[in-house]
């Protein structure tokens, strides 16, 4: 197809959305898991 | 072609510039926060639909409130900036109006009504819909921004490579012919992942600036880690799609714009194995015309810029004295060269046109071919010289190399800030208050990049508004320099009171921090 490259490069970007908040909620439980442990340790 | 141009006032095209310039990036301050903290938000908003923890609402609203102050005032810029076309480059707009019109159109119709519908529910919808409607209208709010960035962005980049298009000799107007490759094309392809990524990754320092002050002050420290940790994450996979999409877009600047991959290195004589500057001091003596060198001091990678472009070390890059005299070893046609391709161009245009007007079809057909064989060195005809083909050398070298360093700070602030947070160390070590500090420097500096790439792409073209085919001196509206100066100084006063008071209420939003808890329920997440 002609503009295969450009389509997948486009697609790439609600790709990146989606795995920022993916990632931003594994990140905020770690965040959390932390927060407790830090808390506990007081 | 050249006499065609002589009633024009060279200040005219000056003032012009200076204005559309000075409209360009007083909108480009607001546009990409929220490009950015739009899908933060909406991330955030959807972390509190599925917890229904309410500290997680107050956070939304909070950078939501931040986000419609800069809103409003990008909206006038822009509506300014598009009005421009019309009154200050209606040559330029009357010569492409046929393709330009319609990503712009698209733009109004589409992605700014969407924006424009779902924005009000996004602000004064909460408790009146539902909380599910309300997450849907912030997501499709962040979508309808974006996509109307991607219309302006595909405008643009058809000016760099315009393509999908043909000439159409009977009205002298360049005419779409096939949307999709106007559309799809690579340059508009990379500049708009380029252009909103990096705008993500202006709106991520702005949150993690904003944070960072919050933890200074030891306010609302939950609400401002959660938005670190949110806003690095965000920030760091939209500063690597900025690298991905920037290496993109050198390889096209190489294909189509050779001239201004030679300025951003500044590359004055090419060959093989050519290296990439890390950073260099240019040689304010150097120009085109003589033998010094270029750099005062500089430091750089040996056979990286011919690597990067192509994938091989060993590979041919242009420079500037390349490009204006021809390399016939690699192909390179030089500026005079083109210019008098241009002038057979023009020439055999005027000529159809006569024996179209006299019936010649004959005649007609020759010439049409002629114009045809000689179409993409059609804007040389309005050059004067050579090396008026040439762009502002240093204002492009430096813009580029300021903007690649403070990206690469960037991606070490993204990797730092979100790993001290997620381990919960941030407000725990020695350094913390100087973290913080470069965190609210790190606002400004992302203004600085972000303007400077803009430098790079606009400054770096010149001459062209259309690559090859125009000049801005053929673009502009033939008005009076003076109407244009008067107004270029009504815009920047006002444009510097809306940038003074948009500044004071947000610090004023700020320090007030977000709104007291209100009292859900839900888990914590």
């Amino acid at each position: 197809m002609e503009y295969t490259k450009e389509i997948l490069s486009f697609l790439a970007w609600p790709v990146l959305i989606y795995v920022a908040y993916r990632l931003s909620l594994v990140a905020l439980n770690i965040f959390r898991k932390n927060s407790e442990k830090t808390i506990n340790a007081k | 072609m050249t006499q065609l141009l002589l009633n024009i006032d060279p200040s005219l095209v000056d003032w012009s510039r200076a204005q559309f310039a000075l409209t360009a990036m007083f909108h480009w301050i607001f546009v990409p926060i929220t490009l950015g903290i739009l899908f933060i938000i909406a991330i955030m908003e959807t972390i509190y639909v599925k917890t229904g923890d309410p500290e997680w609402k107050r956070t939304t609203k909070f950078w939501m409130k931040l986000f419609g102050i800069n809103f409003a005032v990008g909206v006038a810029t822009g509506l300014i900036l598009e009005f421009e076309f019309g009154t200050n480059w209606s040559n330029y707009s009357w010569f492409v109006g046929d393709i330009f019109g319609a990503p712009l159109a698209i733009e109004g119709i589409m992605a700014f009504f969407m924006e424009s519908t779902f924005i009000a529910v996004m602000f004064f919808g909460w408790n009146k819909v539902s909380k599910k409607f309300h997450l849907a209208s912030t997501w499709l709010t962040a979508l309808g921004a974006n996509i109307s960035a991607l219309w302006i962005l595909v405008a643009n980049a058809w000016m760099q490579y315009p393509a999908g298009m043909e000439f159409n000799a009977e009205t002298a107007r360049n005419e779409m012919v096939n949307f999709w490759d106007v559309l799809f094309s690579p340059v508009a392809i990379n500049k708009f992942l380029h252009t909103v990524t990096s705008g993500y990754v202006l709106a991520a320092l702005f949150v993690i600036g904003v944070s960072s002050y919050f933890l200074l002050r030891k306010r609302e420290v939950l609400m401002a880690k959660r938005s670190i940790i949110i806003s690095s994450v965000f920030g760091f996979l939209a500063i690597l799609s900025v690298i991905f999409t920037g290496h993109g877009s050198a390889v096209e600047v190489a294909k189509h714009q050779p001239m201004k991959l030679a300025a951003m290195e500044g590359l004055y004589k090419g060959g093989e194995g050519v290296e990439l500057i890390g950073f260099g001091i240019l040689n304010p003596e150097k120009t085109a015309d003589n033998d010094v060198d270029p750099f005062v001091f500089k430091f750089g990678f040996k056979g990286m810029l011919s690597y990067l472009i192509s994938f091989d070390s060993k590979s041919y890059v242009p420079g500037i004295n390349d490009l204006l005299k021809g390399d016939e070893n690699h192909n390179v046609i030089s500026v005079e060269q083109r210019m008098e391709k241009g002038d057979i161009a023009m020439n055999a245009l005027i000529a159809y046109k006569e024996a179209k007007a006299s019936e010649n079809a004959e005649e007609a057909a020759v010439q049409l071919a002629i114009f045809k064989e000689n179409f993409s060195h059609f804007g040389y005809s309005y050059v004067d010289k050579p090396v008026d083909v040439v762009p502002n050398v240093p204002m492009v070298f430096y813009s580029f190399h300021i903007m690649v360093i403070l990206g690469t700070l960037f991606v070490l602030m993204f990797i730092i800030f979100g790993w001290m947070t997620m381990k919960n160390k941030i407000d725990k070590f020695k350094f913390s208050k100087l973290l913080y500090y470069l965190g609210i420097l790190g606002i400004p500096l992302a203004f600085i990049a972000s303007e400077a790439g803009w430098i790079v792409a606009e400054v770096g073209r010149q001459p062209w508004v259309i690559q090859d085919l125009m000049t801005t001196t053929a673009g502009v509206t033939n008005i009076s320099s003076s109407s244009v100066q008067l107004t270029f100084w009504i815009f920047a006063f006002i444009f510097t009171g809306l940038l003074i008071t948009e500044v004071s209420i947000m610090i004023r939003f700020i320090k007030a921090g977000p709104a007291k808890p209100e009292n859900d329920g839900g888990t914590e997440l």
